[in-house]
């Protein structure tokens, strides 16, 4: 028994919280309407919150730009012909997957009835998310494609098989993390793997554990950072070493802001002796690196 | 030492290794050193292993003795080598009945091409190598797997370390070809023993049994397939609210279960294996457990239910398909209900 740090809750951070739960309780009676018609939305998520929570602890150098991800995945969208509606934060609240899986289930609901209320007003046909874990909310919890008619996409399954072109800056070698949400909750395997295949000079390897058995980042709808869930994390960390990757990709805002959040602190910390040679990318900031000159 | 017993020493050892264990991974646990966690426990060959088992030898070696003393096999007459061939033929034990099948079905191979008459090979020859044809098909069974793997998915194609289908219902065709091998077996033993039958249901004749034999199984085959193809068509969803209905119903019918998640998890029969693939037990866990039926049994030691990452790993392995995370889903909202108003 040789702990020197006590297990503390560094996540969720408590104004973070207290801010969606506030945010939810708040009822809105107002109407909106959308300027013009649109077949696609796109929901970004709270990667704007996230950056805010990111950037005041003390984990953190701040570096995290997760809000490029929502801009990455809109540009990607424009490239892919598709003009989606942009369902951000001031129209639309946090799905309400961390607070669902953390067993708050009176602000989901409260979450849920703003949402689908503007979901209504918005006249989108198919939505489409960056997050894996706002897709499988809005598919499965929401169930949107029985009540709405609303067909839930990830974004990289609306961008696979649309004739992408892209080139990496130079030559890499790529391993794409499954997240639980996207791959084994909803079975969604393949579509950004294709979407790694149609980089060129993009190598992509498979991690020891991949697709059914991936491993998990170990903080799921932001329940504790603690020493296992960092043992876990540190696991998947070592096996992208292992497969001697420059970057590793994920799906899902949660797995980046993670796994870059330990990648820091193992920078931070030098003399802990623990050291990953490689950098944590989302997908579409990934993509959008690597889409050519001109447009 | 040696004034202690066995059993004292041993338990006293097993005692010490899991002490030992958790000490070391709890000292290690600071340094995330994952990889080095796995102590290998267990019995000692010497003296635990061998003196166990010299023991049960001995022991077995002395029933024998007291048999071959004491009960002496019994000796019937002597055979009547002059004696007719028996009606209805005697027949070989139950197990071997399946390769009389074979030898009885089979048939001269002869045909005729061009006015040239051709012996291919007699009904016995035939007969038997088709027994030979049945049991390499068994053994061949994982390197055509390899092989079909292999061909499909070359990147991939090492089904032994990645594993392939466990559950009948994400595989029908497999599934339909072992239920049609299962039922030809059947379906041979009973046409071998045709004269038999005769005896005593003479409606029931051989060519009856050979229509039946010949498509019976295949007519299992279908029915497997059909029924596991539309059950897969059917998906893994989420019960909607009318089901959840019908199992609370059912379970205060039944008096047995509280819970709608009970049902499901009922069906684990501890294979164990998520409790193999669960992160948060490769990172916790102290004792061997399985996480899905200590759950059922109303004991949340496996994984805590605050502790799981609901990551759905146990899911994944799970070959009855049990979805343990809908499970701590429920459990939680349940726990929490009016504590965030």
């Amino acid at each position: 028994m040789s702990r020197t740090k006590p297990y503390s809750r560094t996540i969720p951070h408590p104004l973070f919280e207290r801010l969606i739960v506030e945010d939810a309780m708040k009822e809105e009676k107002d109407s909106w309407k959308p300027e013009r018609p649109h077949e696609y939305g796109y929901f970004p998520g709270c990667v704007d919150f996230m950056d805010v929570e990111v950037k005041f602890t003390h984990l953190n150098k701040g570096d995290a730009d997760h809000a490029s991800i929502a801009a990455a995945s809109i540009k990607l969208l424009n490239y892919a012909n598709i003009d989606p509606l942009v369902l951000d934060m001031n129209i639309f609240k946090c799905s309400g997957h961390d607070q669902l899986w953390q067993g708050q289930l009176e602000v989901f609901d409260a979450l849920k009835e703003h949402n689908l209320r503007r979901l209504k007003e918005s006249g989108i046909k198919i939505m489409t998310c960056s997050c894996a874990e706002c897709y499988r909310t809005f598919a499965v919890d929401y169930d949107l494609p029985n009540t709405l008619g609303i067909k839930v996409e990830h974004v990289t399954q609306t961008l696979q098989g649309r004739g992408l072109k892209f080139k990496a800056p130079e030559d890499v070698t790529v391993a794409y993390h499954d997240p639980c949400r996207l791959g084994r909750m909803m079975g969604e395997f393949e579509a950004p793997r294709d979407l790694i295949q149609l980089v060129d000079g993009a190598k992509m390897v498979e991690l020891e554990n991949n697709k059914e058995r991936a491993l998990c980042c170990g903080v799921s709808s932001m329940m504790y950072c603690n020493d296992a869930t960092k043992a876990v994390r540190r696991k998947r960390l070592d096996q992208g070493t292992d497969a001697g990757i420059d970057i590793m990709l994920g799906g899902c805002p949660k797995c980046y802001m993670h796994m870059q959040c330990m990648l820091n602190e193992e920078r931070m910390n030098p003399e802990e002796g623990h050291h990953h040679d490689y950098e944590m990318m989302d997908l579409m900031q990934f993509l959008v690196a690597c889409l050519e000159e001109g447009n | 030492m040696s004034e202690q017993g066995a059993t004292e020493l041993i338990g006293d050892y097993q005692d010490e290794q899991i002490d030992l264990d958790t000490v070391s991974k709890l000292e290690h646990r600071e340094d995330h050193s994952v990889l080095e966690a796995e102590l290998v426990k267990g019995e000692p060959l010497y003296p635990h292993e061998l003196t166990r088992d010299a023991v049960l030898s001995m022991y077995v070696m002395a029933l024998f003795f007291f048999l071959s003393a004491f009960v002496p096999p019994p000796l019937h007459g002597a055979a009547d080598p002059t004696a007719g061939t028996a009606f209805p033929p005697p027949l070989p034990d139950w197990y071997l009945l399946w390769a009389f099948g074979c030898l009885k079905a089979a048939w001269d191979i002869e045909f005729t091409i061009f006015g040239y008459h051709f012996f291919l090979m007699t009904a016995k020859v035939w007969g038997t190598l088709v027994q030979g044809m049945i049991i390499g098909l068994v053994v061949a069974v994982p390197f055509i797997d390899k092989a079909i793997g292999a061909f499909i998915d070359p990147q991939y194609g090492d089904v032994v370390n990645r594993g392939h289908e466990r559950r009948p219902i994400e595989d029908p065709v497999r599934a339909a070809i072992g239920v049609y091998g299962i039922a030809i077996v059947i379906m041979l033993s009973i046409y071998s023993i045709n004269a038999n039958i005769a005896i005593y249901y003479p409606e029931i004749n051989t060519k009856v049994l050979a229509m039946v034999t010949l498509f019976g199984p295949l007519g299992c085959a279908l029915i497997t397939y059909l029924f596991l193809d539309r059950r897969r068509s059917e998906g893994a969803k989420p019960l909607n609210d009318e089901e959840r209905f019908d199992l609370y119903v059912d379970g205060i019918k039944d008096r047995r279960m509280q819970r709608i998640y009970e049902f499901k998890l009922n069906r684990c029969y501890q294979c164990g294996l998520c409790d193999d693939i669960c992160p948060v037990r490769d990172m916790e866990g102290e004792y061997e457990l399985n996480i899905i039926y200590n759950t059922f049994q109303n004991e949340h030691d496996g994984v805590a239910m605050w502790s799981c990452i609901t990551c759905g790993m146990c899911t994944a392995v799970c070959p009855q398909n049990i979805e343990y995370v809908d499970y701590v889903l429920e459990q939680r909202a349940l726990t929490t209900s009016g504590a965030s108003s």
